[in-house]
């Protein structure tokens, strides 16, 4: 009698799939991590309109802008949730964004930040 | 399906409903632990829509997906209402389909689920926000290969136990 479908045992062929899938997922998540490059821009987003967009390298010392409710810090380093009046505080936990790809969201708010560019440009030589 | 059997159905349907409410609270009691993006949880009660899946049938595990959603709702809000029903109506039907219809193990149906969930989640957020959520993805597809080989393992483990309790199977 074959075994019932919740006692099957993987095959060679899905064993190896599922091994394909998580030696991709680590590479994806660590390669996002490591080898994105600086970022450019910030944008903030609310609703899924842009209610804030800057080039770090115009923004000075850090400030904070009250989106909705919550407050984040913008500064030329990067952006980050400083406060937000939702109940889990995901976004504030997220840290500071400061490499293109990272982003926060903040979704009882509908509010966004994410930091975009950086795309192909070389940010420093060294050696 | 005769009435003794109708009753068994329904009895197993309500246990496991139990099973995906209180695997989901015990999820919100774990403290965030080192390492691990704030946020990220193991999706415990994916276990219970697994075995709704595998002894029930979709109908079974759509309703404890709809469950799920409607307990996230009245407990946590709107927007983990949204967030829980969206990943849970995609991977209740992801995981009935690997599970009955091929020949792929109960770890295929648990990551393909556990994927299915965070997709849905993912579009659900870029619904909700905008284009930010997609940072989260590289996250998402990790969470969900290791929650759903975590969800896989454990419900090949007790399903022997359930068949034994319940000796209870639709076709």
């Amino acid at each position: 009698m074959r075994a019932p479908r919740s006692r099957r045992l993987p095959g060679k062929g899905e064993a190896a799939a599922l091994l394909a899938l998580l030696l991709l997922a680590l590479a994806v998540f660590f390669g996002a991590r490591r080898f994105a490059p600086a970022g450019e821009t910030v944008l903030i987003e609310q609703n899924g309109e842009t209610v804030f967009s800057a080039r770090l390298a115009d923004l000075g010392e850090a400030r904070v802008l009250e989106i909705g409710g919550a407050a984040v810090e913008v500064s030329r380093r990067g952006a980050r949730f400083l406060e937000s009046d939702c109940p889990d505080r995901l976004c504030v936990k997220a840290g500071l964004l400061t490499r293109a790809g990272e982003s926060a969201v903040c979704l009882p708010n509908r509010v966004s930040v994410r930091i975009t560019g950086g795309g192909g440009s070389i940010d420093a030589v060294t050696g | 399906m005769d009435k003794k059997n109708a009753a068994k159905h329904a009895a197993l349907c309500g246990l496991l409903g139990a099973l995906a409410l209180s695997l989901s609270y015990l999820e919100g009691l774990l403290p965030p632990l080192p390492g691990i993006p704030p946020g990220a949880k193991p999706g415990l009660s994916n276990l219970a829509v697994l075995a709704a899946a595998d002894l029930l049938g979709l109908p079974a595990a759509l309703s404890l997906a709809v469950l799920k959603g409607g307990f996230a709702f009245l407990t946590r809000g709107v927007t983990p209402g949204i967030m829980s029903l969206s990943g849970g109506l995609l991977s209740a039907p992801a995981m009935t389909l690997i599970l009955r219809k091929t020949k792929l193990s109960p770890l295929f149906a648990g990551v393909t689920g556990a994927l299915a969930h965070n997709a849905a989640q993912l579009a659900a957020a870029r619904f909700l926000t905008g284009p930010a959520a997609w940072g989260y993805a590289p996250g998402m597809l990790l969470l969900g290969v290791v929650s759903g080989l975590l969800t896989g393992a454990c419900f090949s483990g007790i399903s022997a136990v359930l068949e034994k309790a319940f000796g209870h199977r639709t076709p």
